[in-house]
């Protein structure tokens, strides 16, 4: 059992979904804020993940393995900021409103930022599954001999 | 008859490939947020089909190496011919199943190792 690769696709796995959650999360604080009139708007960002090497040909399991040794089973991903779009909402006291009484504020949709942070936190939940799994599997390794 | 290389040759094939499904399963949770990825399956049939024949005098597992190699890893293509996406709950499933499978593995080989240690120790405890 190569436990050093196995934990390495785990932690890969888990450091994806905790950026994803990082990212919905800061998208979710500046839901509410407010741009000025000369001040651009909070650009909404989106964390981009870029499928693995790992085509649609199939390989033999020797191949499988280096591939994942250097790393290449993983996803790999960005965080890109989109145009910032904005939302005018009427609101006349703001001290920041324009002469119509509007604000701007991001155009952030809060119900799929929420259904992110719980998709993420759902996967983050099964890489931590898989790393136990593997886990246990190592220790099991380290009882070889031992009496039974 | 030589129950040495038997079980050893068996059961190291059977660890490594147990060890080599579950990175592909910690590979496709690890992925399983990623939108294109194609669920990666191990297969290895044509391994068991290669094996000797269970007839007489069993034959010990090919020489090792040769079975990781002959196992391919490659798209879980569904039966209408279509790349399957990654389900969770599947794949949790599954790595629960390879867990325990590759522990009765380990447990077989201390049995064996103990069985050893009696006939070296001329069954005296």
């Amino acid at each position: 059992m190569d436990y050093h690769n196995a934990f390495a696709i785990s932690a890969a796995g888990m450091g994806m979904e905790r950026a994803r959650y990082e990212v919905a999360a800061t998208n979710l604080a500046r839901a509410g804020t407010v741009s000025g009139r000369e001040q651009a708007g909070y650009p909404i960002r989106r964390l981009v993940a870029t499928a693995s090497s790992l085509g649609m040909d199939s390989s033999s399991g020797d191949v499988f393995l280096t591939m994942v040794s250097q790393g290449l089973a993983v996803p790999a991903y960005r965080t890109e900021a989109t145009a910032a779009e904005t939302r005018r909402v009427l609101d006349r006291g703001h001290p920041l409103a324009d002469t119509q009484g509007n604000i701007d504020q991001p155009d952030i949709d809060i119900a799929a930022e929420m259904m992110t942070l719980a998709t993420a936190v759902r996967i983050y939940e099964a890489n931590v599954a898989a790393l136990s799994a593997s886990r246990t599997m190592a220790m099991r390794a380290l009882d070889i001999g031992s009496s039974s | 008859m030589n129950i040495e290389a038997l079980n050893l040759g068996l059961l190291r094939s059977a660890l490594d490939l147990a060890s080599l499904r579950q990175q592909v399963i910690a590979t496709n949770v690890a992925n399983a947020g990623t939108p294109g990825y194609v669920r990666q399956r191990l297969s290895f049939n044509d391994h068991l089909q290669a094996q000797p024949q269970w007839q007489g005098e069993p034959r010990p597992a090919e020489a090792t190496g040769q079975h990781i190699e002959a196992t391919r890893v490659g798209p879980d293509l569904g039966a209408d011919g279509l790349a399957r996406a990654v389900r969770l709950d599947e794949e949790v499933a599954e790595m629960a199943l390879n867990s325990l499978h590759y522990q009765a593995l380990m447990r077989a080989l201390s049995r064996h190792f103990s069985i050893l240690h009696s006939a070296a120790t001329e069954g005296r405890r």
